[in-house]
């Protein structure tokens, strides 16, 4: 089992980083802008529920508008697209390869920000399909399809000629999400939006979609994510293979059954299944836990930057989120949880923490380096952190504490709904909204810097490709000379 | 773990095993499921929804009102009432058995329930309690039923007779269960408030009808349009802060229209076969009042 992640010199680093500028850079600063958006979104949706009348008038921007295109843009947007710009990287580095087909990366990576466009759109314009996760108009899938295929298809290549071909942990969980996503996705899209199935069936398979996209294709790239990222910043080997494996296959084989609590008008063996199974999904998250505590255990977190900390925060959620849904799967449990404000504190936390705060430590990460260039304020970043850690804990707990007193008031039929509703969760919704204004600030932030960068990386290869002009047929002419050098001492 | 291929062979039997339990499964379980001849009503059931109400579906849809309203009414258990049907010819045999079952009871009550029968001995009993007692008439002559009665907060709230099912949601397409409940309920909400006008007036501001409701105004469903000759019968009956301009009036649209008619299709008001309760034809119509001023 190979816990080590290869070193080899700065030179060839920069080759391999820079093949990747300009697609990652794209997909990071696109991924960031939907955040951004999405986060508007939820303040929107968030106001709406103390002060109904706010935008009232127009059909664009009700409540049960902007929920949706809220997840939708936060989930496919920033969440999908991050992670496949983080999973190209890591793709790239653990297996010491440069991109393929950059163009076409490119090419994949427009035609799923317009896929993503239209399907928000779509849902704003009243085209929602319904469907929890899946709420992007049918029409849309097809281009997201052809997107992730161009994607997918060259994250699978790049691994595939990969120079290093021992797997390091990470990857396995790459190559399982890079499968799944394709997967539940024809699947679901065909049984929901082409083929209706009829009935309740549309409810489970929906169910089953979710908790494939946020525990397996979300939640394999966070993990990944986070196995790659704090023993490479604590300067440590990961404690113990076998144990990531074991976790692995657990989480991949039981990943796809969890998310539908029992107690709804489903029949009874889907909540059974599904409890049982977020159960052995924690156990498995207990299990990659005590293999990340091993392996930072006595790491000084000060040396290792603010990037640890970010992934640091994104393992924790991870964890609490996992412990998190296996509680709320019991029975009793989930009798008082069950459509109440807990379940979206759940997707906070899952979403926003684990998933979200990964994904922008490693863009902290890596842009400086496939650009070549350091952040220009890092005094910012330090902002968006705290800014994005406050704001996300401010709504999970406001959701978590909220959603649990708002089952409380629904499970005890003495309580009017009214003052379940006025006297129950009303505070706590106004906490969450302190909480989405910290995300939404920290989100302008990243925005911020992130399109600095952008602009900053192409005017100086703008004016480098202007400078070098004159020089490129005494270059060209070099090149040749020296390949006919090469091809000669092959042969 | 370092090759590729097995790795593939790994995740295809993960997604297979997967696909098979929360797709193929279901779909091989409910797929075929068809409407059922429910003798309460003397029809099948479910019916299609008709040509508006469909339409109503889709307006319910798009504006996203399963964001806060859930349309899934949850059953904890049953227990039992017990009804002495028929009282049969050994009136003293009898007396004294429901003197048994119902220590509570003079000699006095008991008696005018064996002379008043169809009569209820005793309400909300669990299973083995119902089981005793309706054994115990066994050889008197008398006819007893045990009644099942659905329990828990969603029926206690008055959002539904009984638990919905699947064959509730058959031509549901689709499927709007909602997962969050910032509004009530709204599975059997066309039995509850029956009005039609009250969905309008809600509909164009919930507090002309609930004072202190959440839910947002969804004034676009509505026109406000100059009274002509004749102003239009369809016209809310506004008054004080809601009225609109003098010489104006506020008619619902054809959104508003069909919206409000899925509304009202929307009712789970008998049982079926996996959600037994007792049924009476005698829908309690003067309890509307009071459940609409509950009621968001």
């Amino acid at each position: 089992m190979d816990v080590t992640q290869s070193s080899k010199s700065p030179s060839d680093w920069t080759e391999i980083d820079s093949s990747y500028r300009f697609p990652t850079l794209f997909l990071a600063s696109k991924a960031v802008g939907w955040l951004l958006l999405g986060s508007i979104f939820s303040l929107i949706a968030s106001i709406k529920m103390h002060s109904p009348s706010f935008l009232a008038s127009c059909p664009w921007v009700t409540y049960g508008v902007m929920m949706p295109a809220a997840l939708n843009a936060v989930v496919y947007g920033f969440a999908l697209q991050g992670a496949f710009a983080a999973l190209l990287w890591m793709t790239m580095r653990l297996g010491q390869v440069k991109l393929v087909a950059p163009g076409y990366l490119f090419i994949g990576s427009l035609l799923w920000n317009i896929g993503v466009f239209v399907g928000v759109v779509g849902i704003m314009a009243g085209h929602s399909s319904g469907h929890a996760y899946l709420e992007m108009p049918g029409y849309v899938t097809p281009i997201l399809f052809a997107a992730y295929t161009l994607i997918g298809g060259i994250a699978l290549v790049t691994f595939h000629k990969r120079q290093v071909r021992d797997l390091y942990p990470s990857q396995w969980f790459i190559f399982a999400a890079l499968y799944w996503f394709p997967w539940i996705l024809t699947a679901a899209s065909f049984l929901l939006h082409m083929s209706p199935v009829r009935g309740v069936t549309q409810a489970i398979i929906g169910g089953w979609y979710a908790s494939g996209l946020n525990v397996i294709v979300l939640g394999f790239i966070g993990i990944a994510l986070i196995q790659y990222l704090l023993p490479k910043l604590a300067k440590r080997d990961l404690h113990n293979g076998y144990l990531s494996m074991f976790a692995f296959w657990v989480i991949l084989f039981f990943g796809g059954f969890t998310g539908l609590l029992p107690g709804q008008s489903l029949p009874a063996w889907v909540g059974a299944l599904s409890a049982v199974c977020s159960v052995f999904v924690a156990f498995a998250w207990l299990i990659l836990g005590y293999n990340i505590y091993r392996t930072i255990e006595g790491a000084s977190s000060k040396s290792a930057g603010l990037g640890y900390k970010f992934v640091y925060f994104s393992a924790v959620a991870g964890l609490i989120s996992a412990l998190l849904t296996a509680w709320a799967s019991r029975v009793s449990i989930a009798e008082v949880v069950q459509f109440t404000l807990f379940i979206p504190g759940l997707k906070w936390l899952h979403l926003y923490g684990f998933v979200g705060m990964g994904l922008i430590g490693c863009i902290y990460l890596f842009l400086p380096k496939v650009t070549g260039t350091d952040w220009s304020k890092p005094g910012q970043w330090t902002a968006i952190f705290w800014t994005y850690a406050i704001g996300t804990s401010l709504v999970t707990i406001a959701f978590l504490v909220g959603g649990w007193k708002h089952g409380k008031g629904l499970i005890n039929p003495e309580t009017p709904f009214m003052d379940v509703l006025r006297g129950g969760i009303a505070p706590f919704i106004r906490m969450s909204t302190v909480g989405e204004l910290l995300v939404l600030v920290a989100s302008v932030l990243l925005v911020w810097n992130v399109s600095s960068m952008f602009c900053r990386t192409y005017c100086s290869c703008l004016c480098g490709a202007l400078g070098s002009i004159g020089k490129a047929e005494t270059e060209g002419d070099t090149k040749k000379s020296q390949s006919k050098k090469s091809s000669k001492k092959k042969s | 773990m370092n090759q590729g291929p097995l790795l593939f062979l790994g995740v295809l039997c993960a997604m297979a095993a997967s696909w098979m339990g929360f797709v193929l499964m279901p779909q091989v379980q409910l797929g075929n499921q068809s409407t059922r001849h429910v003798k309460e009503i003397g029809r099948h059931y479910p019916a299609e929804r008709g040509g508006l109400a469909d339409k109503g579906h889709d307006v319910y849809r798009a504006a996203g009102c399963a964001a806060c309203h859930t349309q899934q009414v949850r059953q904890t258990g049953f227990n039992f009432d017990i009804v002495l049907t028929d009282a049969g010819d050994f009136t003293d045999l009898v007396i004294s058995l429901v003197k048994e079952s119902n220590s509570s009871f003079s000699d006095q009550q008991a008696a005018d329930i064996v002379a008043n029968a169809p009569r209820t001995i005793l309400e909300a009993v669990n299973q083995s309690v119902a089981n005793s007692i309706v054994r115990s008439f066994k050889d008197s002559g008398a006819k007893v039923a045990a009644n099942i009665r659905p329990t828990g907060p969603d029926i206690d709230r008055g959002w539904g007779p009984r638990q919905t099912v699947g064959l509730d949601y058959l031509f549901d397409e689709p499927i709007l269960l909602g997962n969050q409940r910032i509004g009530p309920d709204l599975a059997n909400v066309g039995s509850r408030l029956t009005d039609r006008e009250w969905h309008f007036l809600h509909l164009y501001h919930p507090h002309t009808v609930v004072g202190k409701s959440m839910m947002p105004a969804y004034p676009y469903l509505f026109e406000t349009q100059i009274i002509g000759d004749d102003p239009s019968s369809d016209a809310l009956p506004l008054a004080g802060e809601f009225a609109p301009e003098e010489g104006t009036e506020v008619v619902p649209t054809a959104e508003a229209n069909v919206l409000v008619d899925y509304l009202l299709s929307l009712r789970i008001s008998h049982p079926v076969f996996e959600a037994p309760y007792l049924f009476t034809q005698a829908e309690p119509s003067e309890n509307n009042n009071s459940e609409t001023e509950q009621a968001e």
